[in-house]
């Protein structure tokens, strides 16, 4: 497909779908609900913002009850989703919700509206070109990412693959027959080394001066959080007679805070040090180390007020200290 | 699909005071509910508008269709809690959490409670009082601030008599028959074996303390047996709010052996 039809195409879409996708604005490119197909971005860089609260609502209701009833709420949209044009990256993040969320049934509802098309301009960036961190990209990417349908761009062709029966079933649908199925055949190779390696240089870190060094900077503005693709922490709340739930932020004072008053995340130091538990330890374990707790994206530096590069605490955390 | 977030109405069968700022709820599960638990499981119990706590089960699993839990006030839900009154519902999720059962069987076992750390443990003295839970023997170590804060006194005389039960109080107020000072002066006074199960609940400085102690008397850290207390949101090891280190307390835990803590030093 050229892109004078796969913008018709899109087009076409708009009418009858909620389509979010990188768009730019002002020089920026940002995950957005795309109105005007000419903004929609190809050039395969990441968008200042994830995906994730198209799949992962920061607010959410989920029961309501009265005296005696209780019920779950299931919140639908008024019309089917597209997640549009998402990177390898980003869809390494959605292979982590869809383990992370699994058993949700909210989730699972919402993610049944949202049809996924990833995308890659094999000519402009090689997967290998992220600036990749702490992630093991295979040679046959796709068929470890979560996604119903895939664009490649080769050249001025736009070619398509489908990872699923419904990815499929929307491109006959839509009278697109020109296709390669590509079989998921799980997040990743269990046990990924790079996973397991950070895994431990975390685990052993408590007393690393580094953790004590970036709580002088982090000023626990919460804005890494906010922005990561795989921090997906929430509270339940209250609202009238509903129960929400909400995204979390563990930079929050009041994360670990117990009724009457012991606070298990009390210093900057405990937060930031749980937050790369959280991402290197805790993700990695529980999912077999077979999903990322961290895609590479570098979301987390680029919005960090006061600059602080993940990297360069990796790197850091590498180097052999005198005080152990 | 199953939704682990939608609680289950239950009416309180009765609310009765068992210390100066706690009450035992004894909540009736609707006909043909199975609520199977083990020594130490939690429920989340949560009420319209005032959010979910974690609350100790404290009746014995023994007993299959009522369950109770005992609540300390400390913030707005618990003071809602305490209002509570028969026939008004309660809205609980569980159990939760790893708890404890074949562990201890045929064990010799060392109860240390804490403060309203008592609440858990108390399942253990009834099945074990009540013939119901067989063990080589048990010894309980229990200590509070005074008096008030004191729970099951009624029940105290009976757990005397039926096993090894002693109360110590750190700042009696009054007379005071019984012993006062730390948990630890009792601790110090308790035999131990080698194959002493150690199962203990209360604040995390009592889990100071008495770990040295215990440490200082050759105790291995495998039998140590620890509960911990976590802000907690879902129970399902999701929401990240009880994360120790690689662990999360409500589903790893909220039991821990001290192997499994010695390494992480925020987790007590």
């Amino acid at each position: 497909m050229l892109k004078k039809d796969l913008d018709k195409w899109l087009k076409k879409l708009l009418g009858s779908f909620i389509i979010y996708g990188p768009v730019v604005i002002k020089r920026q490119i940002l995950v957005q609900k795309i109105t005007q197909v000419k903004t929609v971005d190809y050039s395969g860089k990441l968008p200042q913002n994830s995906f994730k609260e198209i799949f992962l609502p920061a607010e959410q209701e989920i029961i309501t009850y009265q005296k005696t009833k209780v019920e779950t709420v299931i919140n639908q949209e008024a019309k089917n989703i597209i997640a549009w044009g998402l990177n390898v990256l980003d869809l390494k993040a959605l292979t982590l919700y869809e383990q992370v969320f699994a058993k949700d049934p909210y989730y699972q509802a919402r993610r049944r509206q949202i049809l996924v098309i990833g995308f890659h301009p094999a000519d402009a960036v090689s997967a290998k070109h992220y600036k990749n961190f702490a992630l093991e990209l295979e040679d046959n990417l796709l068929e470890h990412l979560v996604f119903d349908v895939f664009i490649i761009k080769h050249g001025a062709n736009f070619i398509f693959y489908t990872g699923t029966k419904r990815g499929q079933q929307f491109l006959e649908n839509q009278g697109i027959t020109d296709y390669q199925h590509v079989a998921f055949i799980g997040p990743a190779k269990e046990g990924s080394i790079k996973a397991q390696e950070l895994a431990g240089l975390i685990s052993k870190s408590v007393n690393h001066p580094v953790w004590e060094k970036l709580a002088k900077t982090c000023l626990a503005c919460g804005k890494c959080s906010a922005v990561c693709p795989t921090c997906y922490c929430f509270d339940l709340t209250e609202k009238n007679c509903s129960r929400c739930r909400v995204a979390g932020n563990c930079f929050n004072s009041d994360f670990g805070l117990v009724a009457g008053g012991n606070n298990f995340q009390e210093t900057i130091k405990q937060r930031i040090f749980f937050w790369y538990t959280h991402k290197f330890v805790r993700i990695p374990q529980q999912y077999k180390y077979a999903v990322p707790g961290c895609i590479s994206c570098l979301r987390c530096y680029q919005v960090c007020p006061v600059g602080i590069d993940i990297r360069k605490v990796l790197a850091e955390l590498k180097k052999p200290t005198t005080k152990k | 699909m199953n939704n682990p977030y939608l609680p289950l109405a239950v009416k309180i069968l009765s609310s009765q005071a068992v210390s100066a700022d706690t009450k035992l709820l004894t909540l009736q599960l609707p006909r043909a509910t199975r609520f199977d638990f083990k020594y130490l499981q939690f429920i989340m119990a949560g009420l319209p508008g005032w959010g979910e706590a974690a609350l100790s089960l404290t009746s014995s699993p023994e007993i299959k269709n009522t369950l109770a839990v005992a609540v300390r006030q400390v913030g707005g839900l618990t003071t809602k809690l305490q209002q509570l009154k028969p026939g008004n519902n309660l809205f609980i999720r569980g159990p939760f959490g790893n708890g404890l059962a074949k562990e201890l069987l045929n064990q010799s076992v060392l109860l240390i409670g804490g403060g309203c750390g008592f609440i858990p443990l108390r399942p253990i003295i009834l099945d074990y009082t009540a013939g119901k839970l067989p063990l080589k023997s048990l010894q309980t170590i229990y200590g509070c601030k005074n008096q008030r804060a004191l729970l099951f006194t009624k029940e105290q005389a009976t757990w005397q008599a039926k096993s090894d039960f002693k109360v110590i109080l750190e700042q009696p107020e009054g007379s005071w028959p019984g012993k006062q000072g730390l948990i630890t002066e009792l601790l110090n006074q308790t035999q131990i074996s080698l194959t002493t199960k150690i199962i203990m609940v209360g604040p995390p400085l009592m889990y100071k303390f008495v770990l040295k102690s215990l440490l200082a008397k050759k105790v291995l850290p495998s039998n140590i047996y620890l509960s911990l207390e976590r802000k907690m949101y879902c129970g399902l090891g999701v929401c990240q709010h009880c994360a120790i280190g690689p662990y999360y307390v409500c589903k790893d835990g909220p039991v821990f052996t001290y192997e499994q803590l010695k390494n992480i030093p925020e987790a007590i």
